[in-house]
């Protein structure tokens, strides 16, 4: 029989017979329902699934324990290969004493079920997601009744299609997103499908939070928490793979390898971080040396940004070098010396002396007195010393503070004139007496680090600083005092010197 | 006659005097808190001394009187802190002393430092029993409230120790208590008064102005002096030691740890003080 005329004969056979005696059934389901073939005896059946055997008149099913048999001659059904056993058998059952069989009427050749699953594919615009989960449920279920791995793996596929135009639909919403990304979860299709969808969705998320720093700080949290190797500080990814993220982050991420895939989740983690910090730090106008040290306390990795703020930060000082005072000085040259920017810390105290030159000048000698002192600690500059010394005893000849203060740097007045009669003065006294671990410049964080919590802490407020003495060691023994000024700007600590102390018997 | 009009007259003027100045007293006490707690510690001092010399005038000696007075203390240490850390006045007056310009020296600090304000934290001893305790060659019995400070920083090698006295120490549970191994550190505010060197012990001594060493007591100007946040302490351990400092230093009113804003946005100790106000403006 031709296979137009066989489809009409069905057609005709379904038409005049009842609805759910003449519906198609699967062999699978067929079998499933087993116990009630005694029941069935006598009505028609429309039967489809793969023949396992077929002869004159007999031919078995796949995982079907029933013999069809039919009255005449089967035709020759033709193969194009060893998938292509698709039947469609119209009949009975019926019983030969006790046992049952199956009269076949009618018999004809189908599509086999990989052709089927091709005509079946959901296309064109109108294509819903969940007509892909159908055909993967009838490709799953098929597959696993006939140990039919390539068509389980077209239920993969269809799967992940389904999954992919569902992902395509939410693109650009959060929620629906995370929907689809627990489908993944439900079709098992895979954790690192369900991870990119996730991070799409917090990309989303992201986007829309911008400009909120709650809604950032409550994500950066999430991200912490719950994504692999975020708070890991020692999971670094290349520059190349930063750089390709931060450019297309989706699409990267997409293709990235579970390892790769733990370093951008601490690259967003970082970038959060980062971002946050600014941002409150913007919004309370906390200085940038405070934003560089939260950056290296909860961003260690990120060096160069921190490094940037600071160095703004020290810009921005060294801008208004002339107004500060000298402690604030102290604090902005032993910062350049950190960083190792030793002329612009020569350059800052010129600056500074050079604004209160004209000043200490007007005030004659007491100002020469003070200048002469400054030039000294500062600079270590004698001949600049001297020379200011000289000029106030010119102001005010023969002045006892000024000679005293000549004398101590080795000169006398001889025929009136200062000559210099010691050249073995010591240099002036410096305070710094680095033990191993600590050294100036370093903050507050830094040390607690290296030091841990200090035995004792003096506190004392002076003008716009706070000036800390910690103490590490045994009041009996050898004890060391460490300096720090915190500024009451940004509130950043720096060790400004170090000191042994006498031990206290 | 003439002196009865001539009293007459000067008790009129007076209580005229009292009475605009008691109606100035509110917005005194108000715009003086507001700005200690935004950290103006010049506005604040300006106006809470103003209030302070209207309540002595008025005779107050309540409770919330007291917290005004206390607050204006506050300020005005806050306003006229010393410019330089004692680290670098000592080191200026180490350099001094050993290079022979011990006079010269003393004339800089009495310029640059004497009466500047310092506020401290800092565990406090009671003067030790020294060898070189003049006050015990003299016989002289040691005031109630002396104390000393071991500031931690040795100049050169030597040792560097404060000394003062504040009355409302002895008030503090536990002052000076030889069992008690943990001292608690104690917040206070003083005058420098002098600098001098010990050659006998090689120790600096820094002495503060007797009568001007109080107990600190208020959290907020704490922290906007900069002591705040306290990563080693905790800002709730710095608010107890003020809490306790409070009661010492005989303030009834309670010191609110995070002054909440009432709806005119005063803080809560205006309210607090509002009995005073009623009862001046009256």
């Amino acid at each position: 029989m031709s296979r137009p005329l066989t489809l009409v004969s069905i057609l005709i056979v379904v038409l005049s017979s009842p609805a759910p005696v003449d519906a198609v059934i699967s062999i699978e389901d067929f079998v499933k329902a087993k116990e009630k073939w005694p029941a069935q005896v006598g009505l028609r059946q429309v039967i489809e699934g793969r023949y396992a055997v077929t002869g004159r008149t007999l031919l078995r099913f796949h995982n079907c324990p029933l013999d069809f048999r039919s009255s005449e001659p089967l035709p020759k059904l033709s193969r194009r290969g060893a998938r292509d056993v698709n039947v469609l058998v119209i009949g009975r059952i019926r019983r030969d004493g006790r046992t049952l069989f199956f009269r076949i009427e009618r018999i004809s050749k189908q599509d086999d079920d990989l052709k089927l699953f091709e005509r079946r594919r959901p296309i064109g615009p109108k294509a819903k997601p969940a007509d892909w989960f159908q055909l993967a449920d009838w490709s799953s279920r098929r597959g696993h009744f006939y140990k039919d791995v390539e068509l389980q793996g077209k239920a993969s596929e269809a799967n992940r299609l389904g999954i992919a135009l569902a992902r395509r639909q939410a693109a650009g919403d959060a929620k629906l997103l995370r929907e689809v990304a627990r489908v993944v979860v439900t079709r098992a299709v895979g954790n690192r499908l369900q991870r990119a969808i996730e991070h799409e969705a917090m990309r989303v998320e992201l986007k829309s939070a911008r400009g909120k720093p709650a809604a950032l700080a409550a994500v950066r949290d999430r991200i912490g928490r719950g994504w692999p190797g975020a708070e890991d500080t020692k999971n670094r990814a290349e520059q190349s793979l930063v750089t390709r993220y931060r450019d297309d982050p989706v699409a990267v991420y997409n293709a990235a390898d579970e390892d790769d895939r733990r370093r951008l989740h601490r690259v967003l983690y970082a970038d959060l971080a980062i971002g946050l910090i600014i941002a409150e730090a913007r919004e309370a106008g906390t200085s940038g040396y405070k934003v560089a040290e939260l950056i290296r306390q909860r961003v260690p990795e990120a060096l160069a940004e921190a490094s940037r703020f600071e160095r703004m930060a020290i810009d921005a000082d060294l801008e208004r070098v002339a107004e500060m005072g000298r402690s604030e000085l102290d604090l902005l040259v032993a910062r350049l010396n950190t960083v190792q920017r030793a002329t612009d810390a020569d350059r800052a105290v010129d600056r500074w002396l050079e604004a209160r030159r004209g000043r200490l000048l007007a005030e004659g000698v007491a100002g020469r007195l003070r200048l002469a002192d400054l030039v000294l600690s500062l600079k270590n500059d004698r001949p600049a010393a001297v020379s200011m010394l000289v000029d106030a005893d010119r102001l005010k000849p023969d002045d006892p503070e000024v000679a005293e203060r000549l004398g101590q740097l080795g000169y006398a007045k001889q025929e009136k004139k200062w000559v210099q009669v010691r050249r073995d003065l010591p240099t002036v006294p410096r305070r710094v007496a680095v033990p191993t671990g600590v050294r100036v410049g370093m903050s507050g964080k830094q040390l607690l680090a290296v030091m841990g919590t200090p035995r004792r802490v003096t506190r004392l407020a002076v003008k716009r600083l706070i000036s800390e003495i910690w103490v590490y060691g045994d009041p009996g023994g050898s004890r060391i005092a460490v300096h720090l000024v915190r500024s009451r700007d940004d509130g950043t600590a720096a060790v400004q010197g170090i000191s042994q102390l006498p031990s206290r018997r | 006659m003439v002196m009865l009009v001539g009293v007459t007259g000067w008790w009129s003027l007076r209580q005229l005097q009292l009475s605009s100045d008691a109606s100035r007293l509110r917005d005194l006490m108000k715009s003086g808190l507001e700005s200690l707690e935004a950290g103006d510690f010049s506005a604040a001092a300006r106006d809470l001394v103003q209030a302070t010399d209207v309540l002595d005038r008025l005779g107050r000696e309540d409770s919330a009187a007291d917290l005004v007075r206390q607050r204006g203390r506050e300020a005005a240490a806050a306003d006229g802190l010393v410019s330089v850390s004692l680290v670098d006045i000592l080191d200026e007056a180490d350099r001094s002393q050993r290079s022979g310009a011990d006079g010269s020296w003393t004339r800089q600090f009495r310029r640059d430092h004497r009466g500047r304000w310092i506020i401290m934290q800092s565990v406090l001893e009671r003067p030790s029993d020294r060898v070189d305790d003049k006050t015990k060659e003299s016989g002289e019995k040691q005031l109630p409230g002396t104390f000393e400070v071991e500031y931690p920083f040795a100049v050169g090698k030597r040792a560097v120790r404060l000394t003062g006295r504040m009355p409302g120490l002895v008030r503090l549970p536990g002052w000076g208590d030889p069992a008690d191994e943990d001292p608690r550190p104690v917040i206070f505010a003083a005058q420098l008064e002098a600098c001098r060197f010990d050659p006998g012990t090689e120790t600096w001594w820094v002495e503060l102005s007797a009568d001007t060493a109080f107990l600190w007591t208020d959290i907020g100007s704490y922290g906007q002096l900069g002591f705040l946040p306290d990563a080693l302490f905790g800002d709730a351990e710095i608010a107890a030691i003020l809490k306790r400092q409070s009661a010492a230093a005989g303030l009834a009113v309670d010191v609110p740890a995070d002054p909440v804003k009432t709806d005119d946005g005063s803080s809560e100790t205006l309210p607090k003080i509002g009995a005073l106000d009623r009862e001046a403006t009256r």
